[in-house]
This record gives C-alpha cells, sequence and structure tokens, in this order.
C-alpha cells in the first residue's frame, strides 16, 4: 500500500510538473512573437491616445526594454507570475481586473457547453454502437457529420435568425435582462439567465457533439470488441445490458481525456459565439481589444485560455489514471 | 465652439425651458429610460475620450455652467447655471464664478470651490492627459478666495472666455481624490465608481452589460423627472437597433443609416426624433506626407490629381445608396444648414472622362496587371482611414473604392475603432480619412478646419492657401451679413476648386426613441444635457418604469 | 520496411483508395469543388466587385439574372460565392501544404534527433496545442498589422502544424530502432537521406488524411478571421466576410449569410467525407 502510495504521489507530481513546463513553454513562445513583431514592443502601445508619453516611459522602465533580452525576458516571466499581466489601454485597467469581469460568464459558458456537448455526444454515440450500420447509425452519422462541419459562428447566426428574431423564443443577447432583472425573485433570475444563455451555449454544444458522438462511437465499438465484453456476451447478457454496464464504461474513460482535448476547440468557438450573440465575455473581450489596438488585453486572453487547456488536460489525465480500472489492479 | 462630430452621441432640438424648474415633480416611481450604446470607456470626466464615456458622466457630473438652449458662445451671459449660481466679469481677463450653496456631493459633502481648482490642476496635468487640456489653454489660473467663490485668470482677452471657463471641465470631488497620485488617477478604481454633483448618482457598473444610474432625488436643481437611467452596452449598430425595435431600449442616439430609420418610423411604440446639430462628412487629403509633415504627400500635395480623384466620385449615388432623402450631397466644407450655404457654390462635378483627362496630363498613364494606373512604376493607390462605428461611412467608402477602381485608382479601406482614428487624424498618420466635423452656428469653424491656422490644430490635411486664408478672415472681420455672405462664397469656390477634400454628404443626424418619455428632446451637444427633464407619461408605464430605484 | 516495400504499399494503398465507396465520393466532391473554384473567372456570371446598379439592385432577392439574389453593394452574391471559394480554397490549401512541411520537418527532428531536441521541441508543440486556435492566432495578427492573403496563409499554416509534428515524431521514433536504418548510418549515409527514404513513405497516407482533415478545418478557421474582420479584407469576398455583411441584414435578407455558410458547410464535409476515405484506404479493416 506505500508503494502504491508512493507511486501515486510521483504521477501526480510528475504531471504536474509537465503542466507548469508547458505553461512556461506558452509565456515564451508570447514573448518571442511580441518581439518578433515588426517595430518596437510598446510602439504600438504607445500608439494608444490614452497612453501619455510618461505613462509610456514608465512601462518601458516596468518591461526593461532597454536592457538585454534575457533581462527583458526574466522580467516578463517574473511579471506573469506575480500577476502583473500589464495595462488595458481602453479599459484604463490592469489587464487581469479587465478579466476578472468576463473570466466568470465565459467559464458559465464553456461549463454550459461542455455539459450540453458531452450529454448530447455521448448519447448519439451509444445509440450508433448499440445499433452499428442500421438505419439509426447512419442517420445519425451523417448528422454528426453535418454538425461537425458548420462554422459554428454561422450557426449562432441561422439559431438567434430562427428562435430569437424570428420566433422570439429566446432573448437575442445579453446574459441577463439589464433592466428587470435585479427585481426578480431568485427562481425568475435563474430561468432569465438560462434563457440568456441556451442559444449561445446550444450552438457551441451543436458543434461539439459532432465530433464527440463520432468519438464515442468509435471508441465504444472499440470497447466491444475486447475480451471482456465477449466474455460478458458468451456468460448470456443482452445486447443492451453488454453495452451499458461494460462497454460504456470502459469507453467513457477516453471521453474524459476528450474533455481536455477538445477545450481548445471549445474555446476557439467561445470566441465566435459571444460576438454574434454579444456575450460580454472574454472571447468579446478579445475582438474588441483588437479593434482598439489593446495588445496587452489580447495577449493576456491567449496566456489565460492557455492555462486553462494545460489545467484542464492535467486534471483530465489524473483523473483518468484514478478512474481506469486497468492501472488500478495492475498496482 | 465647434467641435467634433459624435457620431454615437448625436444630439440636436431645443430645449423646452420650463423643465428646467422640473414644474410637475414625479411622485413615486418615475421611470426608467434605458440608453443604448457603446459601452463607456470610464466614468472619470477628465480622462474619457470618448462619447459614451462623456454622455455617461455628464449625466453624474456637473458643470460649473451649461449653454442655453441657443448654444451661444460667445459673451457672458446666455448660460444656464449649473454648479455656479452667477457669474461677473472683473476685468477683461477675469471672471469671478459664486457657486450655489445648496450643490452637494452625491455623498453628502458641500461642493466647494476648492474643487474647482483642483479640477482644474487635474484636467491640465499631464499626467492624467485629459483630451480637455489644449482646450484649457487660455486659462491661466483658477483661484479661490472663498469656499462659494472661484476666479478664472485668462491669459488674452477674447470672447469665448466663460465658455472655455464653464464648458470642458465637470467639476471632480477634491475630497476623495487629492490623496490619489496623479499618475494613477486615470485608472483609479474612482472611474468605475464615481461620486458627482449631478442630477443622477452612480448604483452599478455590470462590465460587459449596462451602468446603471439612480436620480439623486436632492438634486438642488429641481428632483429630476426618470428615477434611473440604464445605459446598456449594445455591440454594435445592429444589436442596438435590435433592442431599441424589440422594446428592450428606449432610446438609440444615433439611428445611422436609413434602414434603421425606417424600422424606427414602422414601429408603433417608437418614433423619431433630431438628435444633433447636422455635420458633413468629407474624405480628406492628406497634403504632406503620412506621418511626415515637413515633406509633401507624394500623391495629394498635386492638386489636380486631387481634382481628378473628387470627379471620379459619384457622390449623389453613394447618397442615394447609403443614407437615402435624409441627406444632402456636399459642396463644401458645410452643412446644408449653414446661413452662408447657397446653391449657387458648387463642389467639382462627377465627370470620369475629365477625371482621367487630368490624370493621364499628370502622367498617370500605364497600366498594372489589375487595372491600377501607374506612373513611373509606382501604382496610384493609398489608404482611406474610416472609424468602425460608423456605419454610413463604411458603407459610402466600399461603394467609393469601386467607383475609384473604375477609373484606376485603387483605394484601400482601413476600419479603426474610434480613438485609434481621431488620434490619426490630428497627428497627420494618414493618406485619406474619412471625417466630419459637427456643424457650427457660427461659420468661423470653417476657417478653423481648413485654414493655414488651424494646422496642428483641425486642419489634419495641412490644405493652406494664403488667397482662402484672405478670403475667410475678410468673411469673419466683415460687419455686414451681405458682405460676410459674398466673402463666403468665394472663400468656399476656392477650397472647391482646390479639393483638399471630397464633400461627401451633409446629414442631420436621427435618433429612436420611446413615445411614453414625454419632454424628449435631446440638445445638440450634449446628450445628457436634457436627460434628467424627461419624464415617462403617467398612462403608459412598462414593468421597467415601476421598478423602486435602490 | 524498405524502401521498395514502402513504394509497394503506396501502390496498394492508391489501388485500395480508388475501390473503397467512401474515398471515390470523397474524391469527387472535392474535386468538384476545385473546379468550381479554379473556373470561379469562367463561371461567374459577373464580377465579384462591380457595384451593377446602387439604385435599383440592392438586396435584390434571387432571380433568374441573380440566383443568389444581391448584396447591400448591388453585388452579385452567386459570382462572389464562386470568387470566394477560390479564395478560401486556396488560402486553405496553401495554408495546409506550410503546416503539414513544418509538421513533418519539425516532428521527423524531434523524433529522429535525439532525447534533448526532442523534449524542446515537443514544449513548443505542447504550448502550441495548448494556446486554443483563434486565440492564437489574434495574437499574431494584432501584432502583425498587414493582412494580406500571404500573411493569412503563413500564419494559418504556421499555427496548424503540431498535430502532425506528432505524427511524424511517432514514426521517426519507431525507425529509428530498425535494422536497416542502424546499418544505413553505419554506412554514413545522411540523416535527411535515411528519413526522406524510409520513414516518409511511411507517414505519406497518414500525412494525407491528416492533410484532408486540415483543409476542412483551415477553411472554417479562415471564414471564422475573417467574420471577425481579421482575415480577409473587404472587398476580396470571403465566405467569412460574406457572412459577417450579412449578419446585418439576416431578417431582411437572410440569403446573404446563409449561402456561403451552406458552401462552407458542404465543402467542410466533401473533406471529411475524403479523409475518412482515405482512412479506410489506410485501414483496409472496416468501420
Amino acid at each position: 500500500m506505500g508503494a502504491g502510495l508512493v507511486t501515486v504521489l510521483g504521477f501526480l507530481v510528475r504531471r504536474l510538473a509537465q503542466a507548469a513546463l508547458v505553461s512556461f513553454a506558452v509565456v515564451t513562445v508570447t514573448f518571442v512573437l511580441l518581439h518578433l513583431a515588426p517595430g518596437e514592443p510598446l510602439a504600438t502601445f504607445a500608439e494608444s491616445p490614452y497612453a501619455s508619453p510618461e505613462v509610456v516611459a514608465q512601462m518601458r522602465r516596468n518591461f526593461g526594454l532597454d536592457q538585454p533580452l534575457l533581462v527583458q525576458y526574466g522580467r516578463y516571466l517574473a511579471n506573469i507570475t506575480r500577476g502583473d499581466w500589464g495595462m488595458s489601454f481602453a479599459q484604463h485597467r490592469p489587464v487581469l481586473a479587465a478579466f476578472r469581469d468576463t473570466v466568470g460568464n465565459t467559464a458559465v459558458l464553456a461549463l454550459a457547453a461542455l455539459l450540453l456537448d458531452f450529454g448530447l455526444g455521448i448519447a448519439a454515440g451509444v445509440m450508433q454502437a448499440s445499433r452499428p450500420r442500421s438505419v439509426t447509425d447512419r442517420i445519425l452519422s451523417g448528422i454528426s457529420l453535418v454538425f461537425y462541419s458548420v462554422p459554428v459562428f454561422w450557426l449562432g447566426l441561422m439559431l438567434l435568425l430562427l428562435l430569437g428574431e424570428a420566433l422570439h423564443w429566446f432573448p437575442v443577447g445579453g446574459v441577463v435582462d439589464p433592466v428587470l432583472y435585479p427585481s426578480l425573485s431568485p427562481a425568475a433570475q435563474l430561468v432569465d439567465r438560462l434563457r440568456h444563455l441556451a442559444l449561445p451555449a446550444l450552438t457551441l454544444a451543436l458543434v461539439g457533439a459532432g465530433a464527440t458522438a463520432r468519438y464515442q462511437r468509435a471508441a465504444l465499438l472499440d470497447a466491444m470488441r475486447q475480451e471482456f465484453v465477449r466474455t460478458a456476451k458468451a456468460r448470456g447478457l443482452s445486447e443492451r445490458a453488454v453495452v451499458w454496464r461494460h462497454g460504456l464504461r470502459n469507453a467513457l474513460l477516453p471521453t474524459i481525456t476528450l474533455v481536455g482535448l477538445s477545450l481548445p476547440a471549445l474555446l476557439s468557438g467561445v470566441v465566435l459565439v459571444e460576438t454574434v450573440f454579444s456575450w460580454p465575455g472574454m472571447g468579446r473581450l478579445t475582438v474588441s481589444a483588437i479593434t482598439q489596438r489593446d495588445y496587452p488585453v489580447v495577449m493576456g486572453a491567449a496566456l489565460l485560455a492557455a492555462f486553462s487547456v494545460v489545467l484542464a488536460n492535467a486534471a483530465a489525465d489524473i483523473a483518468y489514471r484514478f478512474a481506469d480500472p486497468r492501472t488500478r489492479e495492475a498496482r | 465652439m465647434r467641435s467634433l462630430s459624435r457620431l454615437i452621441l448625436a444630439v440636436s432640438v431645443v430645449a423646452i425651458s420650463g423643465c428646467r424648474d422640473a414644474a410637475t415633480p414625479c411622485i413615486g416611481t418615475c421611470g426608467t429610460a434605458v440608453v443604448v450604446g457603446p459601452e463607456p470607456d470610464i466614468l472619470f470626466p477628465a480622462a474619457t475620450r470618448q462619447d459614451a464615456g462623456t454622455a455617461v458622466s455628464d449625466l453624474v457630473f456637473l458643470k460649473l455652467a451649461d449653454m442655453s438652449p441657443s448654444l451661444n458662445t460667445a459673451g457672458d451671459t446666455g448660460f444656464a447655471p449649473g454648479l455656479a449660481t452667477s457669474w461677473t466679469r472683473e476685468s477683461p481677463t477675469s471672471v469671478r464664478f459664486h457657486l450655489d450653496r445648496r450643490a452637494r456631493w452625491h455623498d453628502g459633502r458641500p461642493v466647494t470651490a476648492s474643487d474647482v481648482t483642483f479640477t482644474f490642476d487635474v484636467y491640465r496635468d499631464t499626467l492624467v492627459n485629459s483630451g480637455a487640456r489644449p482646450l484649457l489653454r487660455e486659462i491661466s489660473d483658477v483661484t479661490a478666495p472663498d469656499s462659494l467663490t472661484a476666479v478664472f485668470r485668462f491669459g488674452t482677452v477674447y470672447s469665448e472666455q466663460v465658455f472655455d471657463a464653464v464648458n470642458h471641465m465637470r467639476i471632480l470631488p477634491r475630497h476623495l481624490l487629492d490623496t490619489i497620485p496623479r499618475k494613477d488617477l486615470a485608472t483609479h478604481a474612482f472611474g468605475r465608481q464615481p461620486v458627482g454633483s449631478g442630477p443622477f448618482r452612480f448604483v452599478r457598473w455590470v462590465p460587459g452589460q449596462y451602468v446603471e444610474l439612480a436620480a439623486d432625488t436632492g438634486f438642488f436643481l429641481g428632483r429630476p423627472g426618470l428615477a434611473r437611467v440604464i445605459w446598456q452596452v449594445g455591440a454594435d449598430p445592429a444589436a442596438m437597433i435590435t433592442q431599441l425595435v424589440a422594446g428592450e431600449a428606449d432610446l438609440m442616439p444615433t439611428l445611422g443609416v436609413p434602414e434603421n430609420v425606417a424600422r424606427v418610423r414602422q414601429a408603433p411604440h417608437l418614433r423619431v426624433i433630431e438628435s444633433a446639430p447636422p455635420f458633413y462628412n468629407y474624405i480628406g487629403f492628406n497634403l504632406r506626407e503620412a506621418g511626415n509633415r515637413s515633406r509633401p504627400h507624394p500623391l495629394f500635395a498635386d492638386r489636380d490629381v486631387r481634382r481628378a480623384i473628387s470627379m471620379a466620385v459619384d457622390r449623389a449615388a453613394v447618397v442615394a445608396a447609403v443614407l437615402g432623402p435624409e441627406a444632402r450631397v456636399g459642396s463644401g466644407p458645410l452643412a446644408h444648414t449653414l446661413w452662408i450655404y447657397s446653391d449657387s457654390v458648387r463642389a467639382l462635378p462627377f465627370d470620369t472622362a475629365e477625371a482621367r483627362r487630368l490624370l493621364n496630363a499628370r502622367g498617370w498613364t500605364a497600366r498594372d496587371g489589375d487595372g491600377v494606373l501607374l506612373r513611373g512604376g509606382r501604382r496610384l493607390e493609398f489608404e482611406l482611414l474610416v472609424p468602425v462605428v460608423s456605419q454610413p461611412r463604411r458603407r459610402a467608402a466600399v461603394i467609393v473604392q469601386e467607383q475609384l477602381r473604375r477609373v484606376g485608382i485603387a483605394m484601400r479601406i482601413s476600419e479603426l475603432d474610434f480613438n485609434l482614428f481621431v488620434s490619426r487624424g490630428p497627428e497627420g498618420r494618414f493618406d485619406a480619412i474619412f471625417g466630419a466635423w459637427s456643424q457650427d452656428p457660427s461659420p468661423r469653424s470653417i476657417e478653423q478646419s481648413w485654414g493655414t491656422a488651424g494646422i496642428g490644430g483641425s486642419n489634419w490635411g495641412g490644405y493652406s492657401s494664403p488667397a482662402f486664408d484672405r478670403l475667410a478672415r475678410a468673411a469673419i472681420n466683415a460687419s455686414d451679413l451681405a458682405v460676410a455672405r459674398r466673402y463666403w462664397r468665394e472663400a468656399v469656390a476656392q477650397i472647391n476648386a482646390d479639393a483638399p477634400a471630397i464633400w461627401m454628404y451633409s446629414i442631420r443626424p436621427l435618433a429612436g426613441v420611446h413615445r411614453r418619455f414625454q419632454n424628449a428632446a435631446i440638445r445638440p451637444d450634449l446628450l445628457a444635457a436634457l436627460l434628467w427633464t424627461w419624464r415617462v407619461d403617467p398612462d403608459s408605464l412598462l414593468p421597467r418604469d415601476r421598478v423602486i430605484a435602490p | 520496411m524498405t524502401a521498395g516495400a514502402a513504394t509497394a504499399a503506396l501502390v496498394a494503398f492508391a489501388a485500395r483508395l480508388w475501390t473503397a465507396p467512401r474515398a471515390r465520393l470523397g474524391l469527387l466532391l472535392v474535386a468538384l469543388l476545385v473546379l468550381a473554384a479554379a473556373a470561379a473567372p469562367w463561371l461567374a456570371p459577373y464580377d465579384p466587385s462591380a457595384q451593377l446598379d446602387l439604385a435599383t439592385l440592392q438586396l435584390a432577392p434571387p432571380s433568374t439574372a441573380h440566383p443568389l439574389g444581391t448584396d447591400l453593394f448591388s453585388r452579385d452574391v452567386l459570382s462572389r460565392l464562386l470568387h470566394g471559394a477560390r479564395i478560401s480554397l486556396s488560402i486553405a490549401v496553401l495554408a495546409v501544404l506550410v503546416a503539414v512541411t513544418v509538421g513533418t520537418a519539425v516532428g521527423l527532428a524531434a523524433g529522429y534527433g535525439g532525447p534533448v531536441l526532442d523534449a524542446v521541441l515537443m514544449r513548443v508543440v505542447d504550448s502550441g496545442l495548448a494556446i486554443p486556435r483563434v486565440f492564437l492566432l489574434l495574437m499574431v495578427l494584432a501584432l502583425w498589422e498587414r493582412s494580406t492573403s500571404l500573411t493569412l496563409i503563413l500564419v494559418l499554416g504556421l499555427t496548424s502544424w503540431f498535430p502532425t509534428s506528432r505524427l511524424a515524431r511517432a514514426e521517426a521514433l519507431s525507425v529509428r530502432r530498425r535494422d536497416y536504418v542502424v546499418a544505413a548510418r553505419a554506412l554514413g549515409l545522411p540523416s535527411w537521406r535515411i528519413l526522406l527514404r524510409h520513414v516518409l513513405p511511411n507517414i505519406a497516407p497518414a500525412l494525407l488524411v491528416s492533410a484532408a482533415l486540415g483543409v476542412g478545418q483551415i477553411v472554417l478557421v479562415e471564414a471564422g478571421l475573417s467574420f471577425l474582420g481579421v482575415g480577409v479584407q473587404p472587398p476580396t469576398a470571403s465566405w467569412g466576410n460574406m457572412i459577417a455583411d450579412g449578419q446585418t441584414h439576416l431578417l431582411a435578407a437572410p440569403w446573404l449569410a446563409a449561402a456561403p455558410g451552406l458552401a462552407l458547410v458542404l465543402t467542410v464535409i466533401a473533406f471529411s467525407v475524403l479523409a475518412d476515405g482515405l482512412q479506410d484506404a489506410l485501414n483496409p479493416r472496416s468501420s
């Protein structure tokens, strides 16, 4: 048992160290990009009408731009770790403060989308795998192919047009009703939030579910061919029971990893969906920062997104490790 | 005083005078006005550089005095009392303001003259870098002999001294701000939780969504007619008009394109009101090299090239396609409502044959693979800056681009964030810029924007013509209106011949507002100026009007 | 597998490709698309930027003269769609070429070049995969302001090579230890020769699958960037910026946004089917 604990701890440490290493690499990549870009790094900041010469000079000193490259790199690393991600010139406040207001909204959207995505995707995948090559299978395959191929922003626009503007079933933008929300009862507030969340989350979920269903179907069919499934069938269990009890449980394991793997695509989609639905999250903030030449915000957003992905992948790997019966039994 | 066009907050119409004393006080809940616009950058008056920020700040903060309905800027009278009840001229270079002893900050403390001196200090501080700083340069200092008196002293004698003293600064609370280091003032949390002395007090700002203000029921100039104002953030004009038509918003200050105006006219619960003084839009050429004033522009220093490009643009087609009947084709650096306007002065005609002939004559004869004219291996191409936030200008630019392409001119369109756009202009960092000037009641602004003295100020393109300067000066100095009119006509004819810009169109901006508001009027220069006198018809209350203000 | 055996495998692969039904369908669809895109200047009834008649033809609904209607500037939507196909497809194909080239090179170097190089390169790949694509692209496009087609191709390609490098690396690692490779090295053959003759033929089919999928994905990414305004700049028609233009008139003229969107869906489906077909040919075991 003691040996088991040591190996588990060892795995944890290694996995987290790997995450830290990748994070370090991400920060380095952004630093390199910033310095590869044409012109002096702060030239574009200085262009902003909000930056007075004194403020720009202060930033120059902070970033040590008069110092050799290595010193600059060190300062940059130190700043990022300390939580000083620079100043948003368009909003007159630190980048992290601007993120604090928007991260929550993006997190809510991403979470809702993930839940819907995996709910729909796994259900579809199971349905397909339990009747391979049937009509249901072919139809669902076709549907998931279509949703996998749809541009997420276009799907959002079509849903907005149909369900929002034409049928008025859902509001056309925002997180809550700005005027009525504070005076609603808690239950009504929840309903209001859900109504505003529905379309953007559904858009992201449908596109993601297309990929999830394909993956889940393949994983499940694979699992069905495994030894233990055949043993179960030999024991006389019905097809259904086999799928549900043995195949699914084992096929769900890779799904944990899929959560981590699908996060980058999800976050990419979030940028577009937030723009279409005026959802005040990190994505919309980044897009407006681009037009405003507010580079600290753009870079900070990329960093934050990357850190989330790294964290999610590490969490998924650790969860997988604990959930996989094979690894457990091998100890 | 001419001011930069507000694309988002255009405003207009006469104030209904009796509103000042808020004759019919509101009893109980009085209504909520939801204004839809872009998100404010910050609610610190000295730092905000954007119309949305100014509009919301103006509801929370108060000036010493405000403009009267006539929008007069000259002289000592003709201003409505604000934080100052009266002012007296002590000498040709100093004015004494008497503050209203009833004025209070929203936290209860009285407004005193030391707030005024502090405010002046902040506005002039380079670390704060206020956009209004250049406008205050004629004021040499502000002193406070006692707690209710502020004395402004000026460097020179000129007729707009009182205007400069009262109109640019929103008074800030010294007791809340003077301990903050100046370099942090513009980014301090105060800008997101402001405390002012105006008719509305700040309640909350949910970033990306809305800013909520509640009426200050004890406002010393009279109780506001509305209980709440909510400034709702609209991501873009399409989202804004959707919200307005759906009834989720009450006021959209600038409707922009004609289909929005049409939608508002068709909606039974909305109506169209004039929201701003007319302004004229133009495509200005930079006669100096972009970013380097000492050298002439390789293309546009040539008068004939400018004339040719002007003649290649069919402005009537652009106006008809983009703006509809609300706009007029431009005929000079002025709007059609200006009193000196006359049909007899015309801009260059649409004549592609003549345009081609002129370009050929100037050496642009060869063509490259794309059909673009060449001279000495150099393509006839340039970049036009357009602000993202103006839908009409963006569309007009696309049409102009195609019209120029047919003649062999390649124009690139760069759509810029508005703040970037207005910083490039004065710095001369552009080839051509699609600008707009709000039309002042006085034609003096033409000289400011296009005369030699305006270079470094409002004359972004660097146009300098001694003939034009002479004629404009003569017009300004003329005592007889008929003589002035004649000189102005000649001055405009001169500038049209030199074609430093293509005069695209002039338009009276329109706003869409919900019908249930009474006194729904917008003062030409400032959206917020009259908003506090709006009231909701008690027979048409909506659910949001009944919400108790916090 | 020796070089000879590798070539034989390639031939077998090509034969399977032709007989597999999905592959044939995919090839057909893609060929149709490419043909339509390449022939756009001749197929399109009008010049895509020509504003035909601002007075009467703004936002005209579909008709015989304009099968997909006209947009706000009285430009024929069908012509813009065809030219947009050309732009979007050529950007995607060229970007995929860049991505596959860079990815293969990096992957082979990592797998073949020793543990240190491997560790460094793979951390770069990990970090590239960690930053969500749109954020990475927005960051790069923001820092390099000018957005020409060339920058777009380079930027899209240079942000899409990470999965390919993993593929190439895996193959290079396994090949490294094989007998004939050890022999070749002992003989003094240069590494690049070995990689070229032994590794590349083995991974070529997998690269093809990856490339086919990649084209579909990059078409979507480019459309998204153009939709946001940082991809292909107007007036050049790209399916993405056509959808953005159509957004303002969603209720009044839904065909403006619907047509390019459908075109995108069909394109991605075509390349996905092709990729699936290539995958079938690669692994004859039925799915």
